[in-house]
């Protein structure tokens, strides 16, 4: 009886054999897990690394073909405004495609450059563009810059091109009011007002000499019927609205704002103007469940990205 | 297993004695190193108030302030359900120090990965 109960049954052997290889597939769960992880971070990393290649690519293309409007060239940057207005074969310069969209170039600048901001692939060919131009790599370059200070000295010595004022008056109205971006172009802008003309013509002229780009004198300003295209893929590409969700919060709040995200089309910024006291804790956690970008937190002002 | 813990507390002042075992079940779990979240929602709201719990101690217990507390002093977090707390009117500027006023969306967030809840 003793020697019986001091040896461990089979049941009890074949248990603990059991027990052991549970556990050795539950590592081994775990180390597929890890290792699924790792991979997807990794094709994430090469699909990013694609885009950007093949981004560059499409942006070398154009590079030296001219303005398919004004047939002069232009520079790296505003080779790829090009592209991401969509304008991969028949490539305009900034002048030609602000003309074309009835807008003034500062304000399709300031949409064009969020949008830069926002995607990894062109940050990357912009800084590139910055590189080969040899010139400090910002969100407004200088040769940028010198299309801003041409339109500006424009504006202010032609009082009778009331078109472009009203264009300019839009521009600040629809400014974000969260975004830096916006803020340093509105600063940009408000400097370039307080100075005479005569210096805004000499800098002006300055700042087209140091760009490395080839172009001459400003193009015509009258809007363009050939581009009616690319409004389209403008709206798309940039899409901006405004959400005032007021008092609303808790589910309420939620609720409505998938509402109205589930409305617009992928990547639109949507302004979110919340007062609830909670919205600073509720909105984050929401983003961060739903898979929607938070960009920016101000409270009450949230700027967030709808999913793609 | 989720290494969170969540109370719901709806109770305040109506109701002493779920509000009290609340709290020493909150700081059980704290001491179990669980990220311990007291929800205060319904009449509940009322304990975010700094001197509310000054004078409601549930016999057999330790008052409810030291509770609270202890809780808070450990690392606990106090969310308090923002549509009943304005409701109530109470006020923001005598939140207890831990609290933050959060709406559906953080519960729920916390809850998502099986997080277990209780309910006093």
């Amino acid at each position: 009886m003793m020697k019986d109960s001091a040896i461990p049954s089979t049941s009890v052997i074949s248990q603990n054999i059991i027990q052991d290889s549970t556990s050795t597939e539950e590592l081994q769960d775990q180390l597929a897990s890890l290792l699924s992880e790792q991979q997807e971070s990794e094709q994430e990393l090469e699909l990013e690394d694609r885009k950007t290649g093949k981004l560059k690519e499409s942006w070398q293309q154009i590079r030296n073909i001219p303005c398919h409007r004004c047939q002069k060239l232009y520079c790296g940057h505003e080779a790829l405004l090009s592209i991401a207005l969509g304008f991969k074969n028949t490539p305009y310069c900034l002048i030609c495609l602000a003309s074309g969209l009835n807008r003034s170039v500062s304000e399709l600048m300031e949409q064009l450059s969020l949008y830069i901001q926002r995607h990894t692939c062109f940050r990357t060919v912009w800084m590139i563009a910055s590189r080969e131009e040899q010139i400090e790599d910002m969100l407004i370059p200088i040769c940028i810059q010198s299309l801003l200070a041409t339109e500006k000295s424009k504006i202010v010595m032609n009082t009778s091109n009331n078109s472009l004022r009203q264009s300019n008056d839009q521009s600040d109205s629809r400014r974000y009011p969260s975004t830096n971006q916006s803020e340093s172009n509105s600063q940009f802008c408000q400097s370039q007002q307080s100075q005479s003309e005569q210096s805004q013509s000499q800098q002006s002229e300055n700042l087209t000499q140091s760009c490395s780009s080839n172009r001459g004198n400003p193009m015509k300003t009258t809007p363009d019927s050939d581009l009616k295209e690319p409004a389209d893929q403008l709206t798309t590409a940039i899409q901006s609205e405004v959400f005032d969700a007021g008092n609303m919060g808790c589910g309420n709040l939620v609720l409505a704002l998938r509402l109205k995200l589930k409305s617009l089309p992928p990547g639109t910024l949507l302004t979110v103007i919340a007062q609830d006291p909670a919205a600073p804790q509720d909105l984050p956690a929401w983003c961060r469940m739903t898979g929607h970008r938070l960009l920016e937190t101000q409270h009450p002002n949230y700027l967030i990205q709808r999913k793609d | 297993m989720s290494n969170k813990f969540c109370l719901v507390l709806t109770h305040a002042k109506d109701n002493v004695d779920r509000a009290t075992v609340a709290f020493v079940v909150a700081n059980a779990a704290l001491a179990s190193d669980k990220e311990t979240v007291v929800f205060l929602t319904v009449e509940g709201v009322h304990l975010s108030q700094v001197g509310y719990a000054n004078d409601l101690h549930e016999p057999g217990f330790a008052p409810l302030k030291d509770l609270i507390a202890q809780f808070t002093g450990s690392g606990g977090q106090i969310w308090v359900c923002s549509p009943c707390f304005k409701k109530r009117k109470l006020e923001e500027n005598k939140l207890v120090q831990g609290a933050i006023l959060v709406g559906g969306a953080k519960l729920v967030e916390f809850l998502s990965d099986g997080a277990p809840c209780v309910s006093y």
